[in-house]
């Protein structure tokens, strides 16, 4: 009988100790798997209902799989129970299937898709339904767990079965409940550990197994005790080998997606403000702008009205509907487009390539009003949606509509829409979180005796602070002094940790850390104004200069943030906030041979929203949003380390030319030595036994003499000859190779395969 | 092993990087798994340190071509079960000198009678072999650390030579009586005699009463009875591999033909690198195993010293070579 014979009974009589380790092994993956769903996407079912469904489809499953014979037989009966009550529960599925699906969608679009208004009922009675569906998904995934624990024991299929389910929710920062996560870890890692004794003798795997469970869930343990997610900071050293690694030139070498599969830098509906580590870009083009109007261009994206400590997000829509719709049916970012009924207006093509959080990417200023968008919608005051299946937009705007001296006033329908709107603003966007306005207060205290009246007032903004109306001067002037202290008391600084979990952002920045980037500066500043009463929002877009051709290329190393005034009568007005900002360096399509002006150094004819008076950004020793690892892609960067990016490249195609090979020498003796003519198969074993001289093989008499039959005999070699002749070459070739040392076998196996 | 230390490396690069490039808990976590799931692997494999490797060579001895065995088994007393034990075993035949290392890999529960595995001995040619565990190392369930183990004393077989029909002459087991005169044990009536001093212990009738008086001391009549001449049989062990087999298997055929016909003998010859002679007297069939173990034990080179040609007195010298004997 062949060894794989021998092996495959083995594997076939179930011992109760074998039962009890694949059992344990079925419910750890399933009970992980389930609650994993469950948690992670934040699903509606019941979770007792669920763990017993989970028991009971491991135990069925390990039965079905475990049984001697008749095991087909009996998954056609299991599949045929859940055929009938998938048959009896079709409704329920259905609706539990869609509940399922809005919570997905709404999870993993970070909350940019919003159910539809009827799949609010659906929701909230849809616990049973729900129920049913993930129940369902478990018993299919049940059975399939079942194959490949106790048949294949394969740790490797486990993984592909459980671990894509969770992928997308680590994708947005989505994290299952621990216990569950623990499971199906402890899964993972008992299924391999096991594998090597599993793999000689059933039972010895299965004993491994129930002393690994234990010994594993403890380690795993005692490791959460550890590392407590509580005051987790992401550590200095990772930071520091952030750094060196962007700063390598490994552009040849490191696939594109990486970077820009964690960056994600853009808008979104949540500002995750804990997540706020180092700045990390991949550089790829996320929108592609087309306009006539050359110069410094803020391209907004969201804008969030509530700070929770951790994260941004909008207003209530509770609040909304208490506002309803403004008279005439106006927007209010069109309201300071309106303040300049006689400017020359100009169009705006925004190709979306990439940039995230499902809302479209407009300069300020906008002329284009609900009625005339298309392929794009108003959410609110909050942003533009982007239509599905739409990317490209041209938009309308009016660049010189500044809140400047000669503005007009707004009349009629306007006015009354302006004015309602703007009871609106002053009440729902001057919130600071309770008890942290003194915080603030004893904050501007501070600040205020570290900088001088020359940080507060530069004379080089002055003039520009003449040009608007005297009605925002001093809040101009306040912002621009929240940004002066700003930049006093810290430091910008693109390799910001994150804070400790549980911190306040702010309080964590201006207290403690005192080094951060554009969204620590734009959170800090919407605050600190808040407290002064003037009404402010945070917004995230990116920003960027225009060339003159007018076309222009915008990395997500232009993810920007920044704050906006609410000046009554005008609207929404960008003010920067970011101490020393000057514009990352933006790809043209048509190359120019200027180098990319910063806001502060370009001489504006017109003054496009370089956030006026008070954003303009002077020149700093101050490192700058182009300075941190989205520099890497400088000109200087083809250094020392060039020479030498080739090297992993060259030994990974090495590697796969191994693998060709190997793979070539394995097929073409597999289609000599297995096909149909017998003597031609004799013959390449006894020139493979050859082969195996040189590395110490030993000619065997036998498979000499078949291979003359086969040569010089008129007969034809029976299979029984064929196989005895390739069990004595493979016998020899097993002996010739354990013969040798482990890096000669190495090669041995890579030359003449493995037998 | 190497695939799975170079797997489990690229999951601690992955681990290591994902902290690097990503800020949020699950990465440190993962990388802090990664990091102590060997740890776990080792904690469930030191158990099995008190294991030992035992090597037993079955049957003891062997014809020449016939199938046997080594047997390499893994012993201990734990309830854990073995991932993988990798054991280096060198094969060596003393006559020849040839050598072979082989592996071995045992896995799966240790039970009572051990892990054990058979290993094919080479017994194409004569000679002692011995198997040495020469590295033993106890994987991990995950293959990473390899621990050593204690191994236990090398293993011998012999390879003996065939034995063939052996034609002995008659001069070889006649009674030929040239050798010396030796005192008769027990006394008793002879022709020959010698005459010597009294001993405490002889018996009173052994004494020579006449001529003691003469002396005035005590004098004792020994009868002598004339001995066989011993049989030496030597031969070269030296020479090409397929005539000393053939000299070997002569030997062993005609030791077992005097022993047959009730003849002791010496078997004699000399080392073929020192030049030492080696004696051994065969009287039953254990002292010709103890001497054909020695045979077997000695190297046998293509060229090497031999035994000078002459015989001693009271020796019948017989010397063996692969096609006959010769008589000097």
């Amino acid at each position: 009988m062949s060894a794989g014979k021998s092996r495959a009974r083995a594997r076939s009589r179930r011992w109760p100790l074998v039962l009890l380790g694949d059992g344990v092994l079925l419910l750890l993956a399933l009970t992980g798997s389930g609650f994993s769903l469950l948690t992670a996407y934040g699903l509606g079912a019941d979770p007792r209902l669920l763990l017993g469904g989970c028991v009971l489809f491991a135990l069925l499953s390990l039965t079905a799989f475990s049984l001697p014979r008749f095991r087909w037989a009996a998954l056609l009966v299991l599949l045929e129970a859940a055929a009938l009550g998938v048959w009896q529960m079709w409704g329920d599925l259905t609706t539990g299937a869609r509940c399922v699906q809005y919570q997905l969608a709404e999870v993993l679009s970070n909350g940019a898709w919003t159910p539809p208004a009827e799949a609010a009922g659906l929701l909230e009675e849809g616990a049973w339904a729900e129920t049913c569906f993930l129940l369902a998904v478990l018993a299919l995934l049940a059975l399939l767990l079942g194959w490949a624990v106790v048949r294949l024991r394969s740790h490797w299929l486990v993984l592909a079965l459980t671990c894509p389910l969770l992928v997308p929710a680590f994708l947005v920062n989505r994290l299952p409940a621990w216990p569950a996560f623990l499971s199906l870890l402890v899964c993972w890692c008992a299924l391999y550990l096991t594998s090597l004794s599993a793999r000689a003798d059933a039972r010895a795997g299965a004993r491994l197994t129930l002393a690994a469970v234990p010994a594993l869930a403890a380690a795993f343990g005692l490791l959460t005790l550890a590392l407590p997610r509580e005051t987790y900071v992401y550590p200095q050293w990772a930071r520091q080998a952030q750094t060196a690694l962007r700063t390598a030139d490994w552009g040849m070498v490191l696939p594109d997606f990486l970077p820009s599969f964690f960056s994600g830098a853009g808008s979104s509906a949540v500002i995750d403000l804990a997540g706020a580590g180092p700045l990390r870009y991949s550089g790829r083009t996320v929108l592609r702008v087309e306009t006539d109007v050359p110069g410094w261009t803020y391209f907004r994206g969201r804008s969030a009205g509530v700070y929770t400590g951790d994260t941004w997000v909008d207003l209530d829509e509770e609040v909304y509907q208490e506002l309803g719709e403004l008279p005439g049916g106006y927007e209010p970012l069109n309201f300071p487009a309106l303040t300049d009924p006689d400017g020359d207006w100009h169009a705006v093509t925004v190709e979306n390539l990439g940039a995230p959080g499902g809302c479209l990417y407009l300069p300020y200023y906008l002329l284009t009003d609900a009625d005339e968008v298309t392929g794009a919608a108003f959410v609110e005051d909050a942003y533009l949606a982007r239509g599905l299946g739409t990317w490209r937009h041209t938009l309308y705007y009016r660049p010189d509509a500044g809140p400047w001296w000669d503005m007009t006033r707004l009349t009629a329908t306007v006015a009354v829409a302006e004015r309602a709107y703007q009871e609106f603003v002053y009440e729902h966007y001057r919130d600071v979180p309770e008890g942290f306005r003194d915080t603030l207060t004893e904050w501007v205290e501070r600040a205020l005796q570290t900088v001088t009246e020359e940080d507060l007032w530069p004379d080089d903004e002055m003039e520009s602070l003449l040009r608007v109306n005297e009605r925002y001067r001093d809040t101009l002037v306040q912002a621009r002094a929240v940004r002066a202290m700003l930049a006093a008391t810290t430091e910008y600084d693109p390799d910001a940790a994150a804070m400790p979990a549980g911190a306040d952002f702010v309080d964590y920045f201006l207290n403690e850390s005192h080094r951060g980037y554009c969204m620590h500066y734009a959170s800090a500043g919407a605050l600190i104004l808040r407290a002064f009463g003037i009404p402010t929002r945070y917004v995230s877009g990116f920003a960027a200069t225009v060339p003159e051709s007018g076309r222009l290329d915008i990395t997500d190393e232009n993810a920007h943030a920044w704050v906006e005034l609410y000046l009554p009568g005008y609207g929404w007005y960008p003010v920067e906030m970011t101490p020393g900002y000057s514009a990352p360096s933006a790809a043209p399509v048509e190359e120019s041979a200027q180098p990319t002006p910063t806001p502060g150094a370009e001489p504006q004819p017109t003054p496009t929203p370089s956030a006026g008076p008070t954003a303009a950004p002077e020149p700093s020793t101050t490192p700058s949003a182009g300075d941190g690892p989205e520099g890497a892609g400088g000109g200087d960067s083809a250094g020392e380390g060039a020479d030498l990016r080739w090297v992993p490249g060259l030994l990974l195609a090495a590697v796969l030319l191994a693998a060709l090979v190997r793979w070539g020498v394995r097929l073409r003796r597999r289609r000599v030595l297995e096909g149909p003519d017998t003597n031609r198969a004799v013959l390449a074993a006894y020139r493979e036994l050859l082969r195996l001289a040189p590395w110490g093989g030993r000619e065997d008499p036998e498979v000499t003499r078949l291979a003359q039959k086969a040569r010089f005999s008129p007969h034809v070699l029976t299979g029984a000859e064929r196989r005895t002749a390739l069990e004595r070459l493979r016998r020899e070739a097993r002996r010739t190779a354990e013969a040798l040392p482990a890096w000669k076998r190495l090669l041995f196996r890579l030359f003449r395969g493995r037998w | 092993m190497a695939r799975r230390r170079a797997l489990y490396g690229a999951a601690l690069l992955a681990a290591l990087l994902f902290q690097i490039f990503d800020v949020g808990y699950l990465a440190h976590f993962l990388l802090g798994a990664v990091l102590v799931l060997p740890l776990v692997s080792l904690l469930l494999t030191l158990p099995l340190l008190g294991c030992r490797v035992e090597v037993l060579a079955s049957p003891a001895a062997v014809e020449r071509g016939e199938p046997a065995a080594f047997r390499a088994a893994l012993r201990g007393r734990c309830w854990l079960p073995v991932s993988r034990a990798v054991l280096r075993l060198e094969l060596k035949n003393a006559l020849t000198g040839e050598e072979e290392r082989r592996r071995v890999v045992l896995s799966g529960l240790l039970g009572g009678e051990g892990l054990a595995c058979p290993l094919e001995a080479p017994t194409g040619r004569c000679g002692r072999l011995t198997c040495q565990v020469r590295r033993v190392r106890l994987l991990d369930g995950l293959g990473l650390f390899a621990l050593p183990l204690r191994a236990a004393p090398p293993a011998a077989m012999l390879v003996l030579p065939r034995t063939e029909p052996f034609p002995l002459p008659e001069r070889w087991t006649e009674g030929d009586h040239g050798g010396p005169l030796l005192p008769r044990p027990g006394g008793g009536p002879g022709e020959d005699y010698d005459l010597r001093g009294y001993r405490p212990g002889d018996p009173l009738r052994s004494v020579h009463w006449k001529l003691s008086s003469k002396r005035d001391e005590l004098v004792v009549r020994e009868t002598l009875e004339p001995r066989r001449r011993e049989l030496v049989v030597s031969f070269p062990h030296f020479g090409p591999a397929e005539e000393v087999e053939r000299t070997l298997d002569r030997l062993n055929s005609c030791c077992r033909a005097l022993l047959e016909a009730g003849r002791p003998h010496r078997v004699r010859w000399a080392h073929p690198e020192t030049g030492a002679v080696r004696d051994f007297r065969v009287e039953d069939p254990r002292g010709l195993e103890r001497c054909l173990e020695a045979v077997l034990s000695d190297p046998a080179p293509e060229t090497g010293q031999d035994l000078p040609v002459t015989s001693a007195a009271g020796e019948q010298r017989v010397r063996l070579g692969p096609e006959g004997e010769v008589v000097p």
